[in-house]
Order: structure tokens, then sequence, then C-alpha cells
């Protein structure tokens, strides 16, 4: 069933998967060759400069994850759920498989990142007093993928009406902010939700922090 | 009014009599209502509040009542203990602007003591107890620059000396990446080289690490010398900066509050700040609850 739930969605999200690998493995390897420093001088300008490339990879794996739990949840929505619903399981263990198809993709693409990474420190020596971080890097990058997936799967489980609630409600959210800032009113509750969710223990905390694949 | 003051100072082991201290009392009342009288003409139309603890008074616009509280808590005992007598008690003033979050130290002044304050730095800060922890810190560090001797404000100049700045990433990047000879030298494990790099032997133009590195090394020599650390350190103007270090850090010399202090950012290396183990556990169990949330959800497709 797993193989089958697999092949299902290598053949949608095939093209995500391989665009999200390949520009995972690239991250690396090009923010260490544009900014390689010469000399010890030039140390602090290439961490400056890699710490501005370490913005990528959160914003991939959200980026990824989202994506991926919009293609999947499509697939069941445009096919109004005839093939779960013929399938001889329970739908909750169906929803789980769907969940661990997903969530092994992702895992794949962390470890693109990885292998990625770690060819990278191997040819470009890393000087003395800094340290390469390739395995944490991957690890953080596929454990945030993951998040993202299971949230964005999480939103897409939700019955048409009750996402169409959902999204007016953020839209409604948003605009009265933006009214009562256009105002002049001192009322900011956008700012808390937002900070909530990357704070340390938010469901996106681990966007903040480092990033770095070279770092001292 | 006066009355707390009284029983602040009384706290505070000021031993002087009765008159003195209705005198100092009645300074004090002055200087808050002075304070007060210059939020509002400064723009701050919101309620202003007084916190008072031994030590220390904080006049804040009384929405950012709770974060002072938390933060004066944690800084006013950490701040009487770094002197070996009990210093003049101080006055902060603080405003906050038209953005929500963003503060304005307006002044400070220590009571019968001349005016320090009044220096208008700008911060945008979130009102959290770590935002108003680092606001008080630093209005409190200029009190202690202004008890600085010239040798020790010439090998820190313009950087107060802040408890917060104890060794963190940014000093473990400054000293990993900061040019020069005796800084290679230092990284490469020579701590000879790194007394030489923060200033503390040879000549002082020789300095090659940022004036925040060697502030950072004397925030963690007053806190790692504990009580009476600051009074330690400007007991003998007269003696080399490496050896006042050590009287305040409690260490037989400068060498070994190099070596100490260097452990001590070796320690706080960055590799730690990918997410910590609190953010790997968040991390993991949001990815649970929201694969358990998936479950349930599609139930009914």
């Amino acid at each position: 069933m797993i193989g089958a739930l697999w092949r299902l969605q290598w053949k949608s999200a095939r093209v995500w998967i391989l665009a999200g690998a390949f520009a995972a493995g690239l991250l690396p390897v090009v923010s260490v060759s544009q900014s390689w420093p010469s000399g010890e001088r030039e140390l602090a300008q290439f961490l400056a400069q890699l710490d501005v490339w370490s913005l990528f990879y959160p914003a991939l794996a959200v980026g990824l994850g989202l994506i991926m739990a919009a293609v999947v949840g499509r697939d069941d929505r445009r096919g109004a759920f005839v093939y779960a619903y013929t399938l001889p399981i329970d739908r909750r263990r169906y929803a789980a498989m769907r969940l661990l198809v997903g969530l092994l993709a992702l895992i794949g693409v962390g470890v693109a990142l990885w292998v990625a990474a770690l060819a990278t420190v191997a040819v470009a020596p890393v000087p003395a007093t800094l340290s390469a971080y390739p395995g944490l890097l991957a690890i953080k990058f596929t454990l945030l993928a993951l998040i993202a997936f299971a949230l964005g799967a999480a939103i897409a489980g939700i019955p048409a009406a009750g996402r169409r609630w959902l999204a007016r409600g953020v839209a409604l959210a948003l605009a009265a902010q933006a009214v009562l800032l256009l105002l002049g009113l001192e009322v900011n509750f956008v700012r808390p939700v937002a900070e909530a969710l990357v704070s340390r223990y938010g469901p996106f905390g681990l966007v903040a922090g480092r990033w770095m694949l070279i770092d001292v | 009014m006066s009355e707390l003051i009284l029983t602040v100072l009384a706290i505070a082991g000021l031993q002087a009599d009765s008159a003195a201290l209705r005198r100092l009392a009645a300074e004090r009342d002055s200087l808050e209502q002075t304070y007060q009288a210059a939020l509002r003409a400064a723009g701050d139309q919101h309620p202003l509040d007084t916190l008072a603890t031994d030590g220390l008074v904080v006049v804040v616009p009384a929405r950012f009542r709770r974060a002072f509280g938390a933060a004066l808590g944690e800084v006013a005992p950490a701040w009487l203990s770094l002197f070996e007598q009990v210093p003049p008690v101080l006055t902060i003033a603080t405003r906050g602007s038209f953005v929500e979050g963003d503060l304005t130290l307006v002044g400070s002044r220590a009571a019968g003591a001349p005016t320090f304050g009044f220096s208008r730095l700008g911060y945008r800060l979130e009102v959290t107890p770590a935002a108003a922890r680092r606001m008080l810190w630093t209005a409190l560090a200029g009190y202690l620059d202004t008890e600085a001797d010239s040798a020790l404000l010439r090998w820190t100049p313009g950087v107060l000396p802040r408890l917060e700045l104890v060794p963190d990433g940014d000093v473990a990047y400054q000293l990993a990446t900061a040019p020069g000879a005796s800084s290679a030298a230092c990284r490469r494990g020579n701590r000879a080289q790194c007394a030489v790099a923060l200033g503390l032997e040879g000549p002082l133009a020789a300095k090659e690490l940022p004036r925040g590195t060697r502030a950072a090394l004397l925030a963690w020599a007053l806190e790692a010398g504990g009580a009476g650390a600051w009074s330690r350190l400007v007991a003998h103007p007269d003696e080399p900066i490496a050896l006042r270090l050590a009287a305040a850090a409690r260490r037989p010399d400068g060498a070994a509050v190099v070596a100490d202090w260097l452990d001590a950012v070796g320690a706080a290396r960055s590799g730690a700040e990918f997410a910590g183990t609190g953010g790997w556990v968040a991390g993991t169990g949001w990815l649970l609850i929201a694969s358990l949330a998936v479950a349930g959800l599609r139930r009914r497709p």
C-alpha cells in the first residue's frame, strides 16, 4: 500500500521533489563557493555573506513543505476522494500513510542537502578556527520542512467549508489590522500571533537560530 | 512617596541622620517629579509608574510596568553586588514613543550625585523583561562610566560594561574573524598572543580585537568575580588592566583571566545555536501534533 501511495505521489509531485532536492543540494555549494575567503582577513566578510545565504534554507524548507502538502491534498480533492474510498483500509490509516510518504519525500530532500553539504566542506577546507555543521543543518532543514508539510496537510484535511471560513477569517483579520494601523491606533493583534508562530517553542520556531553551514 | 524612599534608603544601609535622610527623600521626590514632567513634555501622554527597589528607582510608562518590574527584580541584586560599598540610589526614566515597543531612555541620575544621564539613547525594543533588562543595564553602565578611571576608559572606549555581555556566539565570532597577526596566533592556540590582541599586554595600540570583545571580557570578569567585583576593579587605577581584571575576577593573574574567559567563550560556541534542546523538542512535538491532526481531520473528507 505504501508503495502504491508513493508511486501516486511521485507521479504528481516529482517535479517539486526533484526541484526541492536540487535546490537544497545547490545551496551549500553555491553559498560557499560564492563567498569563499582568500585569507584570514576576509573571514568576517565570508561569514557575513554566508549568513545572507542562510536565509534561503528555512525559506526553502517551509516553502517546499507547504507546496508538498498542497499538492498531496490537491490530488485527493481533485479525485473527490474516490481513490481513498475504494481502498480497503480505514480512512485514518490512509491519511497516516499519505502523510508518511510525503514525509519520506521530504526526508529525501534533506538527505540531498546533507550529502551536498558534506561534499562541499570536504572539497573546501574549512579554516581551523571555524567549524562545519552539515549534519545539524540538514536535520534542522528536514525537521522544519516536515513540520510545514504536516501543518499544511492538517489544514488541507479540513473540510472545504471549514477551509473557506479559515481563509476568510485570516483575510479579515489582516484587513482589520491594516485599517487599524492606517487609523493610527496602537492595536496590533497580528504581530503577537506571528511572533508566537516563530517563537522558540512555536510551530515554526526552527526558522530562527543559525542556519550556517560554516560558522564559528 | 517620601516614606517609601526613606525605607529604600534605610534598606540600602545608608548611615545618615534622619534630617539627612529627609533631605535626600525630598530631593528624590523632586527628581522624580522632574522626570515625570520631562516625560510629559517629551510627548509621552501615557500614565507613568514608578518602581523602586534597593538602590534603584525606575520611572516607566505604566503599560511597561510588568516587564520592568521583572527586569528590576533581576538587575537590582546583581547591580548592588558589584560594589563593596553601597552605591548611591539611582533613578532611571524611560518613555514610550508613538511606536509600540519603542522606548527612549530619557535620563538617569544618582541621588545626590551629578547628573550623568539625559543622553537620549534611541532604542527599538520589544518591551519584554529581557529588553527592559538590557535597557536598565545600559543606563547603569552610564553610572559605571562616571566611576571608571581614564586607563579603564581607554581600554574600552565608548563601550559600557554591561553584564549582559557575558560570552555568547558573537564574541566567539569576533575571536574567530578578527584580522591581525596576534588574533591569528590567538586562534591557533597561543594564549599569550590573545592577551596582546586584547590590549592587555604590549602597547595599547596593538589591540586588534574589537572593543566590544574587550567589554565582553570585562563583563565576564565582573560576573566571575562575584560580590564587590567592580569595586576591586577600580580600586587600583595605577595597576595594569590585566592585574585589575584578575582582582575583579578573583584570578591569580591576567593570563588566568584570559584563559578562563576563552574557555567560557569556547563553551558558548554557536553550534548549539542551531536550535537548542528546547527548540528540537518543540519542533518534534509540533510535528507529532500536526501528524495526529492530519489523521484526525481526515475522518470526514
